[in-house]
């Protein structure tokens, strides 16, 4: 099995603060890799850092055996690293297409583009519907699978999701959910999935880890860790 | 009766005017979120450009543009690289930059000049075209011409290239943008250097109509700066309408009630339609919207 | 190694003008400059201040004023808190004994105010604002005409001159007074109304904006009325602007005649010179001017440019070289004594006939110290320069006012 992500001992935060003390995980090829944990635990600062949105202070990360530890936000897509960051922040005054073609922006993803965009309607046949739609007008799960989608034209190695089951409703949050876990499937995807919706994150991955405080608390296969008392006391509500 | 429809020629080509000298200013705040205070420096110096062109080479105005707008634009990247960027975290400092940026500006062109007025008199300045007992200017409409051209292909390339959807894209959400593999730093440099370009393009086009002095652009930056927010701050179909409403007001209210209270005139239509539009005509709707979403 | 030449350096820096020798003191008079030397108005400032020098220059070449040496010390002023601090510094630190200028009344008028404190008299010989002698202050008068003057000399050229050339009586002239909306500009407008008014003439005055980005209505608005003068009392700006407007809209009125400014190589470079024939600009003497009227102008524009190298660019050089000259007069009539209530005694007797200076103008001051015999002259564009066609006697011989009415 290949090693797509490996994150050694990163820490990060923001002003003075450190929001992560020392966070090491690692996700190989099609792995779904659930992160959870409370809120404020330093869900989103991890996955902003593995964007390239916050620098690290210390730590290091590799993608795909690359070291990227220092490499510009901009510059990870063309790498096939992709986020789909909270609420999705799709690009409001856009259509639903103009959207999708950003999402094709970097170099790598714009041969093959009109394939890609009839096979991503294929999956995501709502959009197909509202291509011309502002995406400021779509529904919150229309919204979400929208900025999936824009996520995955850029035909990314490595998918990466900030709470995707924010603000849905529970029947759409598991259609989202499903999505996600089939994209990974048919792609071969790695996907890193950040929750705090311990429960269904656990339900469709393939590990865990639990985080606490700016550190890994446990960590384990999906299926062990929804079964551990632990967890199921502090996170499920069990 | 004749009158009044030289009166709305006026308007017209006056709102031209303003459009052009509107659209680089609102490409900048609706891109960077910069009120950029130095505009009317940078098309101050467009005019000084034509200017120089034209004594020391005998160089036509309309064919110095062709080095004096790519020029300015080029100084508007490297005026962003070097003095806004360093500041991008800080909002309220890089409007003081471009205020420091103006008072720089003005008093370099003021110790290079001693602060004489320069005049330049091609013999297109003096054309004047009469359409059905209405008179237009040539060099005006030509302005005119411009605005439209410059809000027209702006729109475009903001809509149909790549990198003009980058641009809208960093305007409505910058880190969305980033994720999208879009360097927003340059992205703003661009954004910085087309604004400053099409100052430089209207001070080019204004040489052949005025006196040059190290002020004017203040003149034509007070207006623009009603222009936007009249239209809506950051859309550009909103420079081009607000410059016309701006325009023709002024001629009318100057023509028909007194030149004296034109301005106050357009105070009264500025505060009327942010009254009925907060926002703004063209504040909010519609996809031509180059943004305006809070960024977080 | 060489051994340190303190006197040497000394002697540098004395020269340099670094370090004022108390003991030069004794001989000397020392008159502050209060000019504009930086900034928008840096042209007319050095102008001015080069002309002040001239003005000492040929004095002391004579021995001076009662056998003391006249020296001029710049201080320069932009700006209203400028003006106080360039006060401040002549009174205390060069310890002068009068204080001159100014270019703008704005500067004037701080500067004047400061001087007060220092019991300096200010002697003005350039700025307009009429205010400036009606405020009272006990140590202020002017040598050159107010605004008022430029006023007076358009309204006499009007009735004088133009009304014959247009074949109309002063009664039946319609005149448009077009100003641009500052005091400047307002205040010679409505003085302009009351004179010709007063001679049974149909006057409309006009305001705008000096910063105006067009002045088309304002043209459209004259042109409606079709005035037989048109009378622009502007900036250079807006007045170049307003030119270039009534070229462009044919407006051709009767007689065109611009306030103050209007006569430079500029406003040719900007106009050109077809349009320009005969227009009167009214404004200070300096050239073009007859010889009897104006005693040795020519020959001290000349002067001016051997020792400076250029012709003098501003309009208003000259006028204050003249009032230089007056407070020469003024010294001496006091046998020394610079204290600002024998300087103000010895001006106040003074009565000097029109004619007495280079600019043509006498001396004889009125109740507010304002002299009542600096005038200001009516100059036309005739070809590629102007030349003084008003009043009368001050034209050049052979020069009379040409056709008004252009093609």
């Amino acid at each position: 099995m290949s090693r797509i992500l490996d994150v050694q001992s990163i820490v990060a935060g923001y002003g003075e603060a450190n929001v992560l003390t020392n966070v090491s995980i690692y996700a190989d090829k099609a792995e779904v890799v659930s992160i959870v944990g409370a809120n404020g635990a330093g869900k989103t600062t991890l996955i902003s850092t593995l964007a390239g949105v916050i620098k690290p202070r210390s730590g290091e990360v590799y993608f795909q055996g690359e070291r990227i530890t220092d490499m510009p936000a901009h510059e990870r897509p063309q790498k096939m690293l992709a986020m789909v960051p909270e609420g999705g922040r799709l690009f409001p005054f856009m259509t639903v297409l103009e959207n999708l073609k950003l999402g094709a922006f970097p170099e790598r993803a714009r041969s093959g583009f009109n394939q890609r965009l009839e096979e991503i309607f294929d999956i995501f046949s709502i959009l197909r519907e509202r291509r011309g739609q502002l995406a400021g007008h779509l529904s919150g799960g229309e919204r979400q699978m929208c900025a999936i989608a824009r996520a995955m034209m850029s035909r990314p190695a490595l998918l990466m999701l900030d709470e995707p089951s924010v603000g849905l409703s529970p029947v759409m949050t598991e259609r989202v959910f499903e999505t996600i876990r089939s994209l990974a499937t048919r792609d071969n995807l790695t996907v890193l999935l950040v929750e705090q919706n311990v429960g269904e994150a656990l339900d469709i991955s393939d590990r865990g880890y639990v985080i606490d405080h700016g550190s890994i608390a446990m960590t384990g296969l999906s299926s062990e860790l929804k079964d551990n008392p632990q967890v199921q006391g502090a996170y499920m509500g069990l | 009766m004749d009158q009044f429809f030289n009166v709305v020629a006026l308007g017209m080509l006056l709102g031209g005017t303003y459009a052009l000298v509107s659209v680089g200013l609102n490409l900048i705040f609706g891109v960077i979120r910069i009120v950029n205070f130095s505009q009317g420096e940078f098309l101050m110096l467009g005019m000084y450009g034509a200017y120089l062109g034209y004594s020391t080479m005998g160089l036509d105005p309309y064919a110095g543009a062709f080095i004096v707008v790519p020029a300015l634009t080029l100084l508007g990247m490297v005026v962003y690289w070097l003095v806004m960027r360093p500041l991008q975290n800080e909002p309220m400092m890089q409007v003081f930059a471009s205020f420091g940026l103006l008072l720089l500006i003005q008093n370099v062109v003021l110790a290079i000049t001693g602060g004489v007025g320069m005049s330049m008199n091609t013999p297109f300045s003096q054309v004047t075209l009469t359409i059905a007992g209405v008179q237009f200017s040539a060099t005006r409409l030509i302005i005119l011409l411009a605005a439209l051209v410059a809000a027209g292909g702006l729109g475009l390339f903001l809509a149909k290239t790549n990198f003009g959807q980058a641009i809208r894209a960093v305007a409505q959400d910058r880190m969305a943008a980033q994720l999208m593999g879009i360097n927003v730093e340059r992205t703003f440099m661009w954004s910085f250097g087309i604004g400053t370009g099409l100052a430089g393009l209207a001070g080019v086009l204004l040489t052949p109509i005025y006196t040059l002095s190290p002020q004017i652009g203040g003149n034509f930056v007070m207006a623009a700066f009603a222009v936007v927010v009249l239209g809506g701050l950051g859309s550009v179909l909103g420079a081009l309408v607000g410059g016309f409403i701006v325009g023709l007001t002024e001629a009318f209210a100057g023509y028909y009630i007194d030149p004296e209270l034109k301005h106050a005139v357009i105070f009264i239509v500025f505060i009327a339609v942010l009254l009925i539009k907060p926002s703004g005509l063209f504040g909010q709707a519609g996809a031509e919207e180059v943004g305006l979403r809070e960024q977080s | 190694m060489k051994k340190f030449n303190g006197a040497g350096v000394l002697a540098v820096l004395v020269g340099a003008g670094w370090i004022t020798v108390a003991a030069a003191q004794e001989g000397t008079i020392k008159i502050g400059a209060i000019t504009p030397n930086t900034g928008g108005m840096a042209v007319l400032g050095n102008d001015l201040a080069n002309w002040y020098e001239l003005a000492a220059d040929e004095i002391n070449a004579k021995g001076g004023v009662l056998g003391k040496k006249v020296k001029i010390i710049r201080g320069d002023a932009t700006n209203a808190q400028e003006a106080i601090a360039a006060v401040d510094k002549l009174a205390t630190v060069d310890k002068v004994d009068i204080i001159s200028g100014t270019i703008a009344s704005f500067i004037s008028q701080a500067a004047s105010e400061a001087a007060v404190n220092y019991n300096k008299m200010y002697w003005e010989t350039n700025a307009l604002a009429v205010e400036l002698t009606t405020r009272g202050l006990p140590n202020f008068l002017r040598t050159g005409p107010s605004a008022a003057y430029y006023a007076m000399q358009a309204a006499d050229v009007s009735k004088g001159k133009v009304a014959s050339v247009v074949g109309k009586p002063v009664n039946k002239l319609k005149i448009w007074v077009e100003h641009e909306d500052s005091n400047y500009g307002t205040s010679i407008a409505t003085e302009v109304d009351r004179l010709m008014k007063a001679e049974g003439a149909t006057v409309q005055i006009a305001g705008h904006k000096a910063s105006a980005v067009d002045l088309t209505d304002s043209i459209l608005r004259a042109q409606q009325a079709n005035p037989d003068i048109f009378i622009i009392s502007g900036y250079v700006v807006d007045t170049h602007l307003l030119l270039r407007t009534m070229r462009e809209r044919n407006f051709k009125p009767a007689a065109t005649i611009l306030i103050g400014l209007g006569d430079s190589p500029d406003t040719l470079k900007a106009i050109g010179p077809e349009y320009l024939q005969g227009i009167l600009i009214v404004t200070f003497p300096r050239q073009a001017i007859n010889q009897k009227y104006a005693p040795g102008s020519d020959a001290v524009n000349k002067a001016y440019v051997d020792k400076y190298k250029v012709p003098s660019i501003g309009n208003a050089g000259i006028n204050g070289y003249v009032g230089m000259q007056i407070l020469f007069k003024a010294i001496e009539a006091t046998k020394g004594d610079m204290s600002v209530s024998a300087l103000m005694k010895a001006a106040k007797a003074m009565d000097m006939p029109i004619g007495s200076f280079t600019t043509g103008y006498g001396v004889k001051f009125d109740e507010n110290m304002q002299n009542t015999r600096g005038q200001a002259v009516t100059y036309q564009w005739q070809g590629d320069s102007t030349k003084v066609v008003w009043p009368q006697e001050a034209a050049l011989d052979g020069v009379s006012m040409i056709k008004l009415a252009r093609p």
